[in-house]
C-alpha cells in the first residue's frame, strides 16, 4: 500500500500539506456554497435553517435536495437514506486509516467525510500514510469553514441572483468537481471503471431497479468489478 | 412535516452512516485493504458517486428518455464531463481543468439562454 519510502513530516507539515491540498480539491466548494445559499433564500428558507443544512449535513446532493424539495415531506425520506448510505461506503474506505485515532477525536470530525475529501485522503494515503487524521482535517477544516462561510454569503446575496443561467451552471458543478475527482484516481482502473460504470449503468440500470437504483446499482457495479478484478488476478498468477 | 425535522432525520442519518464503520474499524474485513470485502466497498463508493454524478447532469433520465430528449447541451455536458476527466488524469491538477469546463459551460448557457 505504501509506495517506496516517503520522509516522514512533523504533525503540523502534514496539517500544512492538507491546508495547501484544499484549495484543489475543495475549490468547487466555494460555487456550491454559494449556490446552497442562493437557493436557499430562493426557497424562502430561513438564514438558520439553510445554514444548519451545511453545519449539521454537509454533503452538497442531499443538501440541494433538501432545499428545493423540503415540501415533499415524508417523501424525502427514502431518498435521504439513499443518499445517505455513502457515507457509510466513505467511512469504512477510510477506517483503516484512522483506526489508531480515539472515538472523541473521530466523532467530532466526521461531518469532514465527503467524497471531495474524501479523494483527497485516498489519493494521499495511497502514497503516504504518516499522520493521517492530521492530514484529512488539514484538507477537511478549511473546505468546511470556507463552505459555512459561503452559505451565508450566498444566502445574504439571496434569490436576486437566480435565473435559469445560475440553475443551470449550479446543476453542472457537482459533476465536473466529482469527475475531476475521479481524475485523480488515475491510473488505479478498477477505482475510475467504477465510477465511470456507475455513470454509464445509471440511465439503463434504473429502467430494472426503478426507485431503488440508487441503493443497488453501485453494489452490483462494486461486487461485478471486485470479482472481474479476481478472475485477472488468479488468471496472471496462472500464467505466471 | 417541518423542515426542521428532515434537517434533523439528514443530519443524524448522516452521522449515524458516516460513524458506523468506525465500530468494525479493527475487523478483519476493514483492515485488510486488499481484501475482497474492503475492494467491494471502495468500488462501491466510486460507482455510487458516477450514479449520484449522472443523475445530477441529467436529471435522473433512463436511457430511452435521454436518448429521445438528447439536445446539444447534454452533448457538451458528456464533452466538458469526459474532457475534465482526462485533464486531471494527464495533468493531476484539478482546478485548472474544472474551471475550464466550467467556464465553458457558462458560456453555452449563456448563449442558449440569451443572457437571462
Amino acid at each position: 500500500m505504501v509506495a517506496g519510502k516517503p520522509p516522514c513530516h512533523s504533525s503540523a507539515k502534514v496539517f500544512q500539506e492538507g491546508a495547501r491540498d484544499a484549495i484543489s480539491f475543495g475549490v468547487a466548494f466555494l460555487f456550491l456554497y454559494l449556490s446552497i445559499g442562493m437557493v436557499g433564500a430562493a426557497q424562502s428558507l430561513t438564514l438558520g435553517q439553510t445554514l444548519a443544512t451545511t453545519l449539521l449535513i454537509f454533503s452538497t446532493p442531499l443538501q440541494f435536495l433538501l432545499l428545493q424539495n423540503y415540501n415533499d415531506g415524508w417523501l424525502l425520506i427514502p431518498v435521504i437514506l439513499a443518499l445517505n448510505v455513502r457515507f457509510l461506503l466513505l467511512s469504512a474506505a477510510l477506517a483503516p486509516y484512522l483506526k489508531h485515532v480515539s472515538t472523541s477525536n473521530i466523532l467530532p470530525s466526521l461531518i469532514l467525510i465527503t467524497p471531495s475529501i474524501f479523494t483527497a485522503c485516498m489519493t494521499r494515503f495511497k502514497q503516504r500514510t504518516d499522520h493521517p487524521f492530521t492530514y484529512m482535517l488539514g484538507v477537511g477544516l478549511p473546505i468546511f469553514a470556507v463552505s459555512i462561510v459561503c452559505t451565508c454569503i450566498g444566502f445574504i446575496a439571496g434569490a436576486g441572483l437566480a435565473s435559469p443561467v445560475t440553475t443551470a451552471v449550479m446543476m453542472m458543478l457537482l459533476p465536473l468537481q466529482f469527475t475531476a475527482l475521479a481524475g485523480k484516481h488515475w491510473p488505479h482502473y478498477a477505482e475510475v471503471s467504477s465510477y465511470w460504470l456507475g455513470f454509464i449503468g445509471a440511465p439503463v440500470l434504473v429502467l430494472f431497479f426503478k426507485d431503488y437504483s440508487l441503493l443497488i446499482t453501485p453494489f452490483l457495479i462494486g461486487g461485478v468489478t471486485v470479482l472481474i478484478e479476481n478472475a485477472w488476478t488468479e488468471q496472471g498468477a496462472r500464467s505466471q | 412535516m417541518t423542515v426542521w425535522f428532515l434537517i434533523g432525520f439528514a443530519a443524524v442519518s448522516a452521522l449515524a452512516f458516516r460513524a458506523l464503520p468506525f465500530a468494525f474499524k479493527n475487523t478483519t474485513a476493514l483492515t485488510r485493504t486488499h481484501g475482497s470485502f474492503y475492494r467491494f466497498i471502495n468500488y462501491s463508493a466510486q460507482a455510487m458517486l458516477g450514479v449520484i454524478i449522472y443523475d445530477t447532469a441529467f436529471n435522473k433520465q433512463d436511457a430511452p428518455s435521454l436518448m429521445q430528449q438528447f439536445e446539444s447541451l447534454d452533448a457538451l455536458k458528456l464533452i466538458l464531463l469526459l474532457g475534465t476527466f482526462i485533464v486531471v488524469a494527464k495533468t493531476r491538477k484539478i482546478l485548472p481543468a474544472f474551471l475550464a469546463s466550467l467556464m465553458i459551460y457558462l458560456t453555452a448557457v449563456v448563449y442558449l439562454y440569451g443572457g437571462q
